[in-house]
């Protein structure tokens, strides 16, 4: 382990993805990660890599690919609208099989929306772009989780041969906090599949389009006992304070942290309260929402959205108990004190 | 930093904002006319603008984009800069962005910045990724001067690892950075520490330097006060409406000569 450090949201997930052994970045700039590419900017000459700032995300999507293409360890980063574009590309990547690593620090929308955090994105991060296929979505809490998780969506991205999203919202990305880096050297991954040149042995071909329909029929079986395979190994989730709970907030990124805190007043209060917070959003932990809701009274979901990840959340509960939901929008970041007066309204019902 | 226009810059997240914005309420208190610029043209959040209401209130002039542009992303400053600048009888205190890219902001001010009158101040925490040693301060403050188009005059020591700071770090920090004064040849000014770490921070330890007790301000909404409501958008428009009819009137009067308005709103 290193020194610990003060590091930004956007500097330490670039720090992270070059101690992982990225070293190319392509990106485009747009509030609030411009600290990703910035960084990145910098640090990937020091590494003997490659900074390109595309002419477009689309670009830049298509970049990450060729790179990934060639067995290259590779990154983009982007916000809200700007991850949009760069969808084409990724589903690309998810149909050729790609490993790639997607950082989104959320801000508000729809449109252009504005430059302050949201969450708004859970949609179109665990439900992409076109096609059948799915990212592995990772939502950190606070900056260490975020080093941490972004060292291990290149692990992810590599064993499984599909793109990782690191979803962040805009306070991940802009706040400052103490992080220390793991020092382990990246693994080494089987990339026998990359276009590394074919002299003295059979071609490779990466490649998403199958003409004939039994073979693409045959390529989606074969993704999705992959992602069979994700959702066996992969699900992270956190409980806090959810041995004796009797009413559970959902929340992820930066809105659990202002749960806790308003947990922590409830529980001054006398108030039986606790948390689930998934971790991987996809795959979404909806064993652990089943079982939470055989024990508590409602499970009450909060976002900077206007309700996303309920969705899955209530698919998890199946009815056992009420889903109530509150959220805030637009860069508009709720205070504890609200998330507390929700939970006693909800509990004076 | 003791002159009638402080200007803080440094690297990106070294803590100028709180630093500046400190610095900007203590004067107040101390009874002086105080305006504070938040020049800051990099950062998108965690801006002294956002703490335009409370500065207000104590009686400083906030001069930063007002409305809806304090939301955006683009590189404003306000014209008023300029004319604080001549205020002769203005204790200014100017928040400048990051870095280098932040510095630049700085340099359109250049000829109206009264050279005999103006402190500028690098603002160093050893704990941040550029300035972890004395060749890192050195080329950052290098960067910065040629930016701004303004010597740096001193250091202000804030050596810190947020909500785990210890003891050590600040000691460890501090030394480094008193140092790094000594071979770049600029004095350090001030010992930024938080109430918790200046209680038990040995007399010995500051090296001779002046202590400040800052009280962190802009923090996230799970630190901080939990009560403190976010204004409904509607209400905060609103607000900044009032805000910005109060910001003229209060303007018309300083230009007679008046003080800025104490009263809380």
């Amino acid at each position: 382990m290193g020194e610990k450090i003060l590091m930004k949201g956007s500097e330490a997930i670039a720090e992270a993805a070059v101690r992982a052994g990225c070293k190319l970045f392509f990106g485009y700039p747009i509030t609030p990660q411009n600290e990703v590419p910035e960084y990145m900017s910098k640090r990937l000459f020091e590494v003997g890599g490659q900074f390109v700032q595309a002419e477009s995300e689309v670009a830049a999507s298509n970049m990450c690919y060729g790179a990934a293409a060639v067995g290259h360890r590779v990154m983009t980063s982007s916000s809200s609208p700007g991850v949009t574009l760069k969808q084409e590309g990724l589903s690309y990547c998810a149909g050729s099989e790609l490993p790639v690593v997607v950082v989104n620090v959320m801000r508000g929308g729809p449109g252009l929306g504005g430059i302050q955090p949201a969450q708004s994105d859970y949609f179109q991060a665990t439900r992409p772009g076109h096609g059948d296929f799915r990212y592995i979505v990772i939502a950190p809490a606070t900056i260490q989780e975020a080093v941490d998780l972004m060292m291990d969506a290149f692990d992810l991205a590599d064993r499984y041969r599909n793109p990782v999203m690191v979803l962040a919202d805009g306070l991940i990305g802009q706040m400052m906090e103490p992080v220390v880096f793991r020092e382990d050297p990246p693994k080494e991954y089987d990339k026998s599949w990359a276009c590394t040149g074919c002299a003295g042995r059979e071609k490779n071909i990466v490649n998403s389009l199958y003409l004939d329909p039994k073979d693409l029929e045959d390529h989606n079986f074969h993704l999705f006992r992959k992602y069979d395979e994700v959702e066996k190994n992969e699900i992270r989730v956190e409980e806090y304070l959810m041995e004796d709970a009797e009413v559970a907030l959902a929340a992820y990124g930066t809105t659990a942290r202002i749960c806790k805190t308003a947990i922590g007043l409830l529980r001054a209060q006398g108030f039986k309260v606790g948390l689930v917070r998934p971790i991987t959003l996809w795959p979404f932990p909806y064993r652990t929402f089943r079982k939470v809701a055989d024990r508590v009274r409602f499970v009450l979901d909060v976002e900077m959205s206007m309700g996303q990840m309920i969705q899955d959340v209530r698919l998890g509960v199946v009815e056992r108990c009420p889903v109530h939901f509150y959220g805030r929008v637009g860069g508009m970041v709720p205070a504890p004190v609200e998330i507390v007066q929700q939970v006693q309204r909800l509990l004076a019902e | 930093m003791d002159a009638r226009v402080r200007i803080f810059v440094g690297a990106y997240g070294s803590g100028k904002s709180e630093v500046a914005v400190h610095v900007a309420f203590d004067l107040a208190a101390a009874g002086s006319r105080v305006a504070i610029a938040d020049l800051d043209i990099v950062n998108p959040f965690f801006r002294s603008r956002e703490l335009r209401a409370d500065l207000e209130a104590a009686g400083v002039w906030v001069i930063a984009p007002e409305g809806e542009l304090a939301q955006a992303d683009l590189p404003i400053i306000t014209p008023e800069v300029r004319s604080a600048l001549g205020e002769t009888d203005l204790a200014l205190v100017l928040d400048v962005g990051g870095d280098d890219a932040g510095a630049r902001a700085l340099s359109q001010f250049r000829p109206f910045i009264p050279e005999g009158q103006t402190s500028m101040a690098m603002v160093v925490n050893d704990r941040r990724p550029w300035t972890d040693s004395i060749a890192g301060i050195e080329r950052t403050l290098r960067r910065v001067e040629a930016n701004a188009r303004f010597r740096v005059t001193c250091l202000v020591s804030n050596p810190n690892l947020g909500e785990e700071t210890t003891l050590e770090v600040v000691m460890r920090g501090h030394a480094l950075i008193c140092e790094a004064g000594r071979a770049l040849g600029l004095p350090v000014d001030v010992l930024v520490v938080t109430e918790a770490i200046a209680d038990i921070l040995p007399p010995e330890a500051t090296l001779g330097v002046p202590v400040l007790r800052l009280r962190r301000r802009l923090l996230p909404p799970w630190q901080g006060d939990p009560f403190r409501l976010a204004p409904p958008r509607d209400r905060r428009t609103h607000m900044m409406r009032l805000e910005n009819e109060e910001q003229r009137a209060r303007n018309a009067v300083r230009a007679h000569g008046g003080k800025p308005n104490g009263e809380p709103h």
